[in-house]
Parts: C-alpha cells; sequence; structure tokens
C-alpha cells in the first residue's frame, strides 16, 4: 500500500508539474527610481529596458538617466514639425493598454475668487512609483487645509477638508531629487521639489509645460512617437538612437501640431505619454549623419548602413557650415538623391520630404510599415531649436 | 496545452484512480467511517441517497453606500485603499453593495455584491441543497452541494444577478476500516485553518465571515487526504489534511476554483492536535499553502500562506482564534471569477480573530439554545507601491435555536479604519433566518 501511494503520488506531481501553458506577456514598469538602481548595481549606461515589447533593442538606460553622480535627466533629440526639439524620458510601460491619472493634492490656505491661495510647494501624492497603477501623470487637486495639517491621502480624505480640481500635472517621483544637471541652460522646465506620500518624503521632477490629457475612468490619452527601423548588416531589424518624430494625435487623425502663431515653432504643449511606433523605412532611405556625428555612430553602433554619402567632406566639414550642418544631423529621407544633393538641397527642409513629421511619415510610408509596440513612453519636451522651454 | 503535456495530465488522474482502487483492494471490509474535518453530512442514514438543505434569509441595513469607498477618494485602483469585503451582511460574505461608482475603477479585489447599498433590504442569501450516496457495499460516499443565489443589482447596474453554485462535488474514499483515512477528489473545503468549518449559514454561530476568511474558507477543485490518529491513553488525537487543488484557499470571487489559469496546483494543509477530555475539548492546528496563484496565467507569481488556529471549548463557553500571514507575488493580467482586470499585484496581508460565544440550552418551548458572541478582527494588508492599511472590526450577536430546524440571528458589525485607509460609514446590522432539512 505504501509503495502504491508513493508511486501514485511522485507520477502525479510528475505529471501536473509538465502540464505547461502559455503565458502572456508580463505588464512591467520602468522608473527613475528602477533605472537609478539599475546604474547603482553597476549596469552600463548601454543597457536596455523594454527589451521584449516590439521595439528593438528596447530602451537604453541612457536615454533615461546619464550615469552621472548623482544620474540626472538625460535629453534627447526628436522632430516636432521638423523642428528640432530636446525630451527626457522619466517612465517606460511595456504591455499597458492604458494608465491612469492619479490624484495628487496642493495644500492651499484658501480660495478666493475662484483661484487658490498660497498654494504649498509640497504636493500630496497618492500613489507610489512601486505600484504598476502608478503614473507621472496626476489630476491636481487643491485641498483647503491648514498649513502642514495634511500630509497622506487619508488625512486629506478624514477632515473633509473642501477639494477643488483642478488640471492635469505631470511629475515623475524619483528616488531623490532628478533635474537636468547639466543641461539646464539648453533644457528647461523641469521642476524638482518634494512632496509626501502617506506621511513619508516623496521627491519628484516636475514638467508644468507638458499638458495631460485625461479621458474617461481617469485613462491617460497616448500619441505616437515614431522610432525609425531600419535592417541592419545582419538582416534583423535595428531602432537606432537617431532623432524620433514626436506625433500629435491618433494615427491618421491629421490633428495639427501644437504651433505657436507669433513664431510658427511648435510649443511644449505636445503629449507627455506616447505610444512607441516603429517606422520601417524603405531599402531607399538615408539618414544624414556626417562622420563622426552622433547619428553616424548610432547607425554604426546598430550595425546600419544607410548614412548618406553625397554631403560629406569638405562642405559638412567647413565650420562655417557646422549650424546648417548641426540642423540636418539625423534626418531621414526617401529621396536622397534630392535632399542630399548639396548642403543648401538639403537645406531646404520644406521642399525636401524629410520624414520629420507624423503627417510626412503617414502620407510618404505605407500603413504596413508603421507598426505599433507595446511600448509607451513619458517624454515632456524640455528644448525647442534649443531654447529651454520655460516651466 | 501541448500533447505530451495532455498526456502527462491524464498520468495524473489515471494515478490517483490507480491509488484509490489500490487501497480498496488491500482491505475489504465493507463500512467505513466518516469522520473528516470540515462540514461533512451525517454519514448513518437509512437509504443510500439523502437530501439536506437549508434557506437562509437575511435583513440588513449598511451605514453610507454599502461600500468601504470614501465618496471624494479617486485613486486607481479604488479598492486597493480600502476593504471592500467590511460591510459583509451574510455568510457569504457578501458585501452590501461594491458599487465604486462612475468614474472610478477597481481592479477585482472586492467580495461579492448583495446589491443593497446602504438601503434597509430583506435578503434571500442561500438555498442550499445538498444530496449525499452512500454506495451499499463499499466504501465510497458522494457529495454535492448546489446553491441558489438570488441577487439584483439594479436596473442600471444588470439587474438581475442571481447565481447558481456548485459549491461542492466530491466522492470521498474510506479505504481502511482500522484507520481514519480519507481520500476525497471533486471540489471540496478548504483544508487551511478553522474557519471554513463555519461557511454554511446552517452551522455558522454568527452571521458573517470573518475578515480574514477570503484567504481561508473558498472552495476548490483537487485531491484531498486526511488522516487522524487518535491517542485513546491522552485522550488525544493528531490530524493531518492535505489537499492540491486548482486554487488553494482564497475564495471564489479572488480565485477562480473552476480551471486551473496556470496549470500547476497549489498544494496546502493542516496539522492539528485535539484534546478530548470530559471538561475540556481544545484544538490547536497550523496551516500553510503554497503554489501558483490562479488569478493569473503565470506559474511564476507565487503564493504562501502560513496560519495557526485555537479552539477550546469548556462549560458552555466556545473560543475560536486564527491568525493568517499571506504573500502573493505579482502576476500577469488578473482573472477573477467576476472579470478580468489589468493586473495582478504583488499582495501581503496579516490578520486574524478572536471569538467567543457562550452557548447556554434550553428547554423553553421551541426554545433549544441561545447563544451570545462577540468577535474581533484585524487585518493589515497592502499592495505593492499602494498604501498599507489596518482595519479592524468589532462584531456582537445573538443566536436562537428552535426546534432542531430553525436558527435566528442577529448581529452588529463595528468597521473600523485604523491606519491607511479612508474613515467611512459602514457598520452594518445584518440578521439571517435559517430553516434546515
Amino acid at each position: 500500500m505504501r509503495h502504491v501511494a508513493r508511486a501514485a503520488f511522485v507520477l502525479g506531481a510528475a505529471a501536473l508539474a509538465a502540464c505547461e501553458v502559455q503565458s502572456p506577456p508580463r505588464a512591467q514598469l520602468w522608473t527613475l527610481a528602477d533605472v537609478a538602481a539599475l546604474y547603482a548595481n553597476g549596469a552600463p549606461p548601454t543597457d536596455a529596458i523594454a527589451t521584449d515589447a516590439g521595439l528593438p533593442g528596447g530602451v537604453a538606460l541612457s536615454s533615461m538617466l546619464n550615469k552621472s553622480d548623482p544620474p540626472t535627466l538625460a535629453v534627447q533629440k526628436g522632430w516636432a514639425e521638423g523642428y528640432a526639439v530636446g525630451y527626457t524620458t522619466t517612465e517606460a510601460w511595456t504591455y499597458f493598454d492604458e494608465i491612469w491619472a492619479q490624484p495628487v493634492y496642493i495644500p492651499v490656505t484658501g480660495w478666493a475668487g475662484g483661484a487658490p491661495q498660497n498654494q504649498s510647494t509640497e504636493p500630496i501624492f497618492s500613489v507610489g512609483a512601486d505600484s504598476l497603477f502608478y503614473s507621472p501623470f496626476w489630476r491636481m487637486i487643491y485641498v483647503e487645509a491648514p498649513k502642514d495639517a495634511v500630509k497622506s491621502t487619508r488625512e486629506i480624505l478624514d477632515g473633509n477638508y473642501p477639494l477643488h480640481p483642478g488640471r492635469g500635472w505631470v511629475a515623475a517621483l524619483s528616488p531623490f531629487e532628478i533635474g537636468l544637471g547639466d543641461m539646464q541652460p539648453t533644457a528647461g522646465g523641469a521642476i524638482t521639489g518634494s512632496g509626501w506620500l502617506d506621511g513619508s518624503p516623496a521627491p519628484f521632477v516636475k514638467f508644468p509645460a507638458t499638458p495631460v490629457g485625461i479621458g474617461d475612468d481617469e485613462v491617460i490619452d497616448e500619441v505616437p512617437i515614431f522610432h525609425f527601423v531600419f535592417v541592419n548588416d545582419e538582416g534583423k531589424w535595428a531602432a537606432p538612437a537617431i532623432p524620433s518624430v514626436l506625433g500629435t494625435g491618433p494615427l491618421y487623425s491629421q490633428t495639427p501640431g501644437p504651433i505657436d502663431s507669433a513664431t510658427d515653432l511648435p510649443t511644449p504643449k505636445y503629449s507627455g505619454y506616447w505610444r512607441v511606433y516603429n517606422v520601417i523605412v524603405p531599402a531607399s532611405g538615408r539618414v544624414f549623419a556626417p562622420a563622426g556625428s552622433d547619428a553616424d555612430m548610432a547607425l554604426t553602433a546598430a550595425g546600419v548602413n544607410v548614412q548618406a554619402t553625397t554631403i560629406q567632406g569638405p562642405e559638412a566639414a567647413d565650420p562655417t557650415n557646422a549650424a546648417k550642418v548641426a540642423a540636418l544631423v539625423g534626418r531621414v529621407a526617401l529621396d536622397p538623391a534630392t535632399c542630399f544633393a548639396s548642403l543648401a538641397a538639403a537645406a531646404a527642409r520644406f521642399t525636401c520630404p524629410y520624414l520629420e513629421s507624423q503627417a510626412k511619415i503617414e502620407s510618404l510610408i505605407d500603413k504596413s510599415a508603421i507598426v505599433r509596440t507595446d511600448v509607451t513612453v513619458t517624454c515632456p519636451i524640455v528644448s525647442i531649436e534649443g531654447i529651454p522651454v520655460q516651466p | 496545452m501541448t500533447v505530451p503535456a495532455v498526456r502527462a495530465c491524464a498520468v495524473a488522474i489515471a494515478s490517483l484512480l490507480v491509488f484509490a482502487a489500490a487501497a480498496r483492494a488491500q482491505d475489504t471490509e465493507p463500512e467505513p467511517i466518516n469522520d473528516s474535518e470540515g462540514y461533512t453530512p451525517p454519514p448513518e442514514t437509512a437509504t443510500p441517497l439523502s437530501i439536506n438543505g437549508y434557506v437562509d434569509v437575511g435583513f440588513a441595513k449598511a451605514q453610507g453606500d454599502g461600500t468601504s469607498f470614501a465618496p471624494a477618494d479617486t485613486r486607481v485602483p479604488l479598492d486597493y485603499g480600502v476593504d471592500g469585503f467590511a460591510p459583509a451582511v451574510n455568510a457569504r460574505g457578501d458585501a452590501a453593495s461594491t458599487d465604486p461608482g462612475p468614474g472610478r475603477t477597481v481592479n477585482g479585489f472586492l467580495p461579492r455584491s448583495a446589491g443593497i447599498g446602504g438601503r434597509p433590504s430583506f435578503l434571500l442569501n442561500t438555498m442550499d441543497v445538498d444530496f449525499k450516496y452512500t454506495a451499499p457495499g463499499a466504501p465510497l460516499m458522494v457529495f454535492s452541494r448546489v446553491q441558489f443565489l438570488p441577487r439584483f443589482f439594479g436596473l442600471g447596474d444588470g439587474g438581475d444577478g442571481t447565481r447558481v453554485v456548485v459549491e461542492q462535488a466530491f466522492g470521498r474514499l474510506v479505504p481502511f476500516d482500522s484507520q481514519e483515512l480519507a481520500l476525497s477528489v471533486g471540489k471540496f473545503d478548504s483544508v487551511f485553518g478553522i474557519e471554513y468549518l463555519d461557511n454554511q449559514a446552517n452551522i455558522r454561530t454568527g452571521v458573517t465571515p470573518s475578515l480574514i476568511a477570503r484567504y481561508t474558507t473558498g472552495q476548490s477543485i483537487g485531491a484531498k487526504l486526511f488522516y487522524r490518529l487518535q491517542i485513546a491513553p491522552l485522550s488525544s488525537a493528531l490530524s493531518l489534511n492535505v489537499a492540491v487543488t486548482n486554487s488553494g484557499n482564497f475564495v471564489e470571487v479572488l480565485q477562480p476554483p473552476d480551471a486551473n489559469l496556470t496549470g500547476a496546483p497549489v498544494a496546502s494543509g493542516r496539522l492539528g492536535y485535539e484534546l478530548n477530555a470530559a471538561a475540556l475539548q481544545a484544538k490547536l492546528g497550523v496551516s500553510a499553502m503554497a503554489g501558483p496563484r490562479n488569478d493569473q496565467p503565470e506559474r511564476s507569481a507565487q503564493q504562501h500562506a502560513y496560519g495557526a488556529d485555537l479552539r477550546i471549548a469548556v462549560a458552555g463557553l466556545y473560543l475560536n482564534a486564527e491568525y493568517v500571514r499571506v504573500d502573493e507575488g505579482q502576476g500577469g493580467p488578473k482573472t477573477t471569477s467576476v472579470g478580468t482586470f489589468p493586473f495582478a499585484s504583488a499582495f501581503w496581508a496579516r490578520g486574524g480573530y478572536a471569538q467567543l460565544a457562550y452557548a447556554l440550552a434550553l428547554d423553553a418551548g421551541p426554545l433549544r439554545k441561545v447563544t451570545l458572541y462577540g468577535r474581533y478582527d484585524r487585518r493589515h494588508a497592502w499592495f505593492e507601491g499602494y498604501t498599507a492599511i489596518t482595519v479592524d472590526r468589532i462584531t456582537g450577536g445573538l443566536r436562537l435555536d428552535l426546534w432542531e430546524a430553525v436558527i435566528l440571528k442577529g448581529e452588529y458589525l463595528v468597521n473600523r479604519e485604523l491606519v491607511g485607509a479612508p474613515t467611512v460609514e459602514n457598520n452594518v446590522f445584518t440578521s439571517s433566518l435559517v430553516y434546515s432539512w
């Protein structure tokens, strides 16, 4: 009897363990704290996160934080309606169909004429960055409470203080105060501070100029950001670290960009929350990447040989052309023979069909080559044409 | 599932059947004992088939809107920062309401709802029908428990929500007359702790389950083995109750028991000691559960629970106490018996209760027994990255046993949010009239 029981148990346990099932991908979130922790554990900036969700190579750590002491926000170059912008990346999600705005409470001493009085600089956050329900997109709620009376959601709700819903707010929680560091002269709009979470200090970096679109059930509106993907020397897809293109609205919605009518330049009112789309560049596509430029090094590192070769040598190296060259580096053209015939031709941005805006990508690239990934990111704009965004 | 996996699963089932047959073949004594822990129907019946059951009619009134949600709370998900199970109204643990209201999001950490909100209402909590069949000449008993649960959630929220639930359905083999050994296969009660013994309204001393019942009292499908060793000179016994099931011991609204979502079983068990002296009965136990959480598909998302329990009966006084610790790892997309949700978050809980009851036996017309009882519950829990909460509950109640077939119970629950969760009005008065047949 004992042997029978033992044999049956062993057989049963082994058989049950063999009942394999296929699991769907697990949703994951990386925050500034996670990347800082990876650095602290020795990870190099070239390591990547979000590598399994459709974006070739994932999101490099160096695209979120500079590995310095202390770490600072990294600024990447992108195109917004063809203009060069700088943006930071503070969170990356994989396999999230949606994320949600959470309440953040701003203590005020009173409310007069429809306006808050004496706003506290110490917001009270409601959800921590360890939760998968965390997002840096907050619904601001002013709370009329005596100074220093509240430091947690419970204290606010229990106090029955008057609440006044306000606008959306972008503020990434961080393990310590992480800002733009040395980038501050050329990039701006990021303000560090410290608030409260369940009565404990909560450092953050906020981006007051970045809008937040909050839909039904507090779901955050997402907008496409386009990463260029090429077939590399090994025949595989590669997404080199050349400038991405910031979209303006849902795909094929023809949403106009937030342009300043006075200057005709983009404003920082682009989305802060983006869905990454791969743009599979046709074989004819080339990147303006003079030898030794960041774009050239990125293409080389990715094993992609698509540098435009027509404007190389003396014209590109002439110091008097440096500004023109810099403004073009990283642009992708489908008609390199025309666009890159000369520096003058390349600089004629509005006649050369660069892939530098959502509208141009949608008109020049086949739908099947614009591929949705399962990666979403927080990317507030911090500079436009080299001018720091103002908070 | 792959073909080899299907084959392997078949082998597992065949193994259990072979084991049962082999055990029977080695001992052909005719009539088994029936002494498993937990609720089981009476073994000695005149006919092989018996039908029993009960009807539980309730009347309840909860404060506020019947939920534990603070009106101004807009966090996502709303159910992570409060205890939605607190305003319970019946033995099944249904809350007066779980409606978060428009524009607020929850993530599947809620009980079933009675749908009455803050309005006083009669309820037909449960209509229970039990079938028991004892195979003549075989040490086999087959038992099934079907329950009808009439509910209504308002015309704007689904309307009729009546369910029919197969709460238990199992066969139990007792292979040896000389040993208290029973093997059950099917859907059966938990083996963790002691509160599952009181799952049914016709057995539970009071009306509502404790704040930790959600972790320990769920039924599931699988196989279990019970063994008890009597130590007569010491008026004592040792018992072991172990099971492998789809979902472990969580209640069905948190982890569906009727299918295995990970393909790997959950193991659970309790080791118990009992003292059965003339003047004092005492039972002690320790329990454990381990395996993948069955509210998501990943095997690597493990859940563990540990518990300890105590029961003492002396001179009409009954003390029941239990403590449980629950740890759950993060998993994939969440699936419960009420729907799908974005994530199965990592989760931790520690809690327990102590219940003291005094029963006075009477012979006053139809009144057979009067029981006065009180219970204190406390629960501390938190989801990863979310505010930790501590709540407690004070329950006081009275139970009257009339004839042998009617029980009338009434109790008041004082729910308190001590730490983390916003304070809300969610106390409950509830009562239960149980007809057994």
